[in-house]
């Protein structure tokens, strides 16, 4: 059996304290393996730490206990400069404000991970492929400020793709969409997912998660199976309703 | 990152804000245009008492003291002896005697004067020197030829300048250059002064011819070859035998103070008003130099400020971008070459821009100058003087300031957490 693309032991995260208010545990213990080729939904209320649990498998944000081991490598053990060379090769990141630079067009914006680290192979051939894949090749030459917010999280999409990564997390990818727009995201993530991209959404959205093959609720810091009453599982209710 | 890509994402930064890009960019030129007009200035300005005042830091002038107890007893004399044990002074490169004339000489000319006709008298001071000194300046041969030979003689140049300058235009007069005159012969009479009424026995006429100028040469006065002065001294049953003052070359500047005490520990003095003179000018436009230098400096550096501030503000505002690029790969070192490859790219434009406002406001003041001030001797055709080096020192100096004040917020960006960039407003 092949190693798992992700997996969690006993992991914690203490928020700091702010404003005269006490610290606390964001996450207290999550535990999950994510197979090679799944696609899992993680849902949970606003501010619960979806996002966070998302930075931690990303290897942005280091500072949390227990062991988290993204595509063979033991995050802790790796050094900044490594992480980064993990992220750039293997990690694509989606993300709910599409997060794109306004001076660059589409195409730029795609090419954007072949600026770091030794590049991307082929990156201008590959970047063309990856917005031709998205439904964009026309808008290549188009700024951020032109596209409609779909076409704006197209090419997010893209650019997550472009060093053909084993692992994409996407943060509430359709968080600034319309349904529409939503819908067509949703079945680009699907098409991926067929084509073997291991896939980590985190939403609190239900049609995201009834794309997904396996949804997960983190609710008090720890992951659990969705429970069709928990109000916190809207997604994962609509699912069992079917 | 490799720099090609790097350009890209500067080029691509800088263009989403270019009104704080020509914000940055003015203060830095305003500074560097200052800088390089300032230090421009003072090197011209140096130049020119260089060539009002020529002198060497490491050549010095030894006299016999005017009032000294081994001259009233006829000790203290610069003979050959006295030359020998100068030279054998440690540091000391070389010994040039001088031999001032020592009976009083005249020309008197009339005639044509390159179109004009002149009537002139004059009594000269005259002193000889050892060819060696003028070498270069002679255009003719500077050796003394005998009797019946024209002699040789060298010209200060200031006196040429003065000439052009003052002299002829007042009386209508044409304007000389060093080649018109080379080669020019007058009469003069040895041995007859006109002023005191004096006539020596053995008094006669011979031909200066003009063999140069050079700024060795005695400014009131005639320079010749010491074989000359010497030989017409003795003619006249003068003193053949001791020199006025001895020029000493030192083999650099540094040897100066231990040679001045060494000469004064035989006896001797140095005769360094001029030197002083020039040295003291000299360094008051360094000082003033250095001030305006200073001063452009510090506008400098409160444009690096500027940039710095600027930085911080754009690292603020970008703070979710670059929490981007540290998602899509890029380290901590790449977001500080980013930040850093912006603000030099701001110091080179700002340098290049300043350097090039720096020479058009020279250029502006020349043209001023030569239309408003009046010809005067020495007056430069340009106060300034800029080069290659200059231009890269202003550039360099730019992009070291805006480096400099981008050092923090490049810091401050490198170090920023992913993950909180990430999750900013």
């Amino acid at each position: 059996m092949s190693e798992p693309a992700l997996s969690l032991h006993g992991v914690k995260k203490r928020y700091p304290p702010r404003d005269g208010a006490p610290g606390g545990d964001l996450l207290r213990g999550i535990e999950l393996e994510v197979a090679q080729g799944e696609f899992v939904s993680i849902e949970g209320q606003s501010g619960c730490g979806k996002s966070t649990l998302l930075h931690l498998l990303g290897g942005l944000d280091r500072d949390y206990e227990g062991e988290v081991r993204v595509l063979g490598h033991e995050l802790r053990q790796l050094s900044d400069r490594q992480l980064a060379g993990l992220r750039h090769a293997r990690i694509g990141f989606v993300f709910q404000a599409f997060n794109l630079l306004p001076g660059l067009t589409a195409l730029e914006n795609v090419l954007l991970p072949d600026a770091f680290g030794e590049g991307i192979p082929d990156a201008k051939a590959r970047a063309k492929d990856s917005l031709t894949r998205v439904g964009l090749f026309d808008k290549a030459s188009a700024r951020p400020g032109s596209l409609s917010g779909g076409e704006r999280q197209r090419v997010a999409i893209a650019r997550a793709l472009l060093a053909q990564p084993g692992l994409l997390l996407a943060d509430e990818p359709t968080g600034n969409l319309d349904a529409r727009t939503g819908d067509e995201i949703i079945s680009l993530f699907r098409e991926l997912n067929q084509g073997g991209l291991t896939l980590l959404v985190v939403t609190h959205e239900a049609r995201v998660s009834a794309a997904a093959g396996r949804v997960l609720l983190l609710n008090d810091g720890v992951l659990v199976r969705p429970d069709a009453d928990h109000p916190a599982s809207v997604g994962a209710r609509r699912k069992a309703d079917q | 990152m490799r720099p090609q890509k790097l350009v890209r994402l500067v080029r691509a930064s800088l263009r989403r804000d270019l009104r704080g890009l020509a914000a940055s960019t003015f203060g830095i030129a305003v500074g560097i245009a200052c800088l390089v007009f300032f230090l421009a200035l003072g090197r011209g300005v140096q130049g020119v008492v260089q060539q009002v005042f020529p002198s060497s830091t490491r050549e010095i002038d030894v006299v016999v003291p005017q009032v000294a107890l081994g001259s009233l007893l006829g000790e203290a004399r610069l003979d050959d002896a006295a030359l020998a044990r100068l030279s054998a002074l440690p540091g000391v490169e070389r010994a040039f005697p001088k031999m001032q004339l020592r009976i009083p000489a005249g020309v008197r000319y009339h005639g044509m004067f390159f179109g004009r006709e002149i009537h002139m008298g004059l009594e000269l001071i005259g002193v000889g020197v050892p060819p060696e000194l003028a070498e270069g300046d002679a255009k003719l041969p500077f050796v003394d030829g005998g009797l019946g030979k024209p002699l040789p003689v060298l010209v200060n140049k200031r006196l040429l300048e003065i000439y052009n300058k003052v002299y002829a235009p007042q009386r209508g007069l044409p304007q000389l250059t060093e080649s018109m005159m080379v080669g020019f012969q007058l009469p003069i009479e040895l041995g007859h002064s006109w002023v005191a009424g004096q006539t020596l026995p053995g008094t006669y006429e011979a031909a200066l011819q003009l063999a140069g100028f050079s700024d060795r040469a005695v400014l009131a006065g005639v320079t010749m070859p010491l074989a000359a002065v010497r030989r017409i001294n003795k003619h006249f049953d003068k003193d053949a035998d001791s020199y006025t003052s001895v020029l000493l070359r030192a083999r650099g500047s540094a040897q100066i103070p231990a040679l001045v005490s060494a000469i004064k520990s035989m006896g001797l003095e140095v005769d360094d008003a001029e030197r002083s003179r020039a040295l003291q000018i000299g360094a008051a436009v360094q000082l003033v130099t250095a001030v305006l230098g200073l001063l452009s400096a510090l506008i400098t550096a409160l444009a690096a400020t500027n940039i710095a501030h600027a930085l911080f503000a754009s690292v603020r505002e970008r703070t979710r971008e670059i929490g981007v690029l540290r998602a899509v790969g890029a380290t901590k070192g790449d977001i500080a070459a980013l930040i850093l490859a912006e603000a030099g790219t701001i110091g080179l434009l700002g340098g290049t821009l300043g350097v090039l406002a720096g020479r058009l406001v020279a250029g502006l003041a020349d043209a001023a100058a030569h239309r408003s001030l009046p010809d005067f001797p020495f007056k430069p055709d340009s106060f300034f003087q800029f080069g290659a080096g200059l231009f890269l020192l202003g550039i360099g100096v730019a992009l070291l300031a805006a480096l400099l004040g981008a050092f923090f917020p490049a810091r401050a960006a490198a170090a920023l957490d992913p993950a909180k960039a990430l999750s900013s407003g």
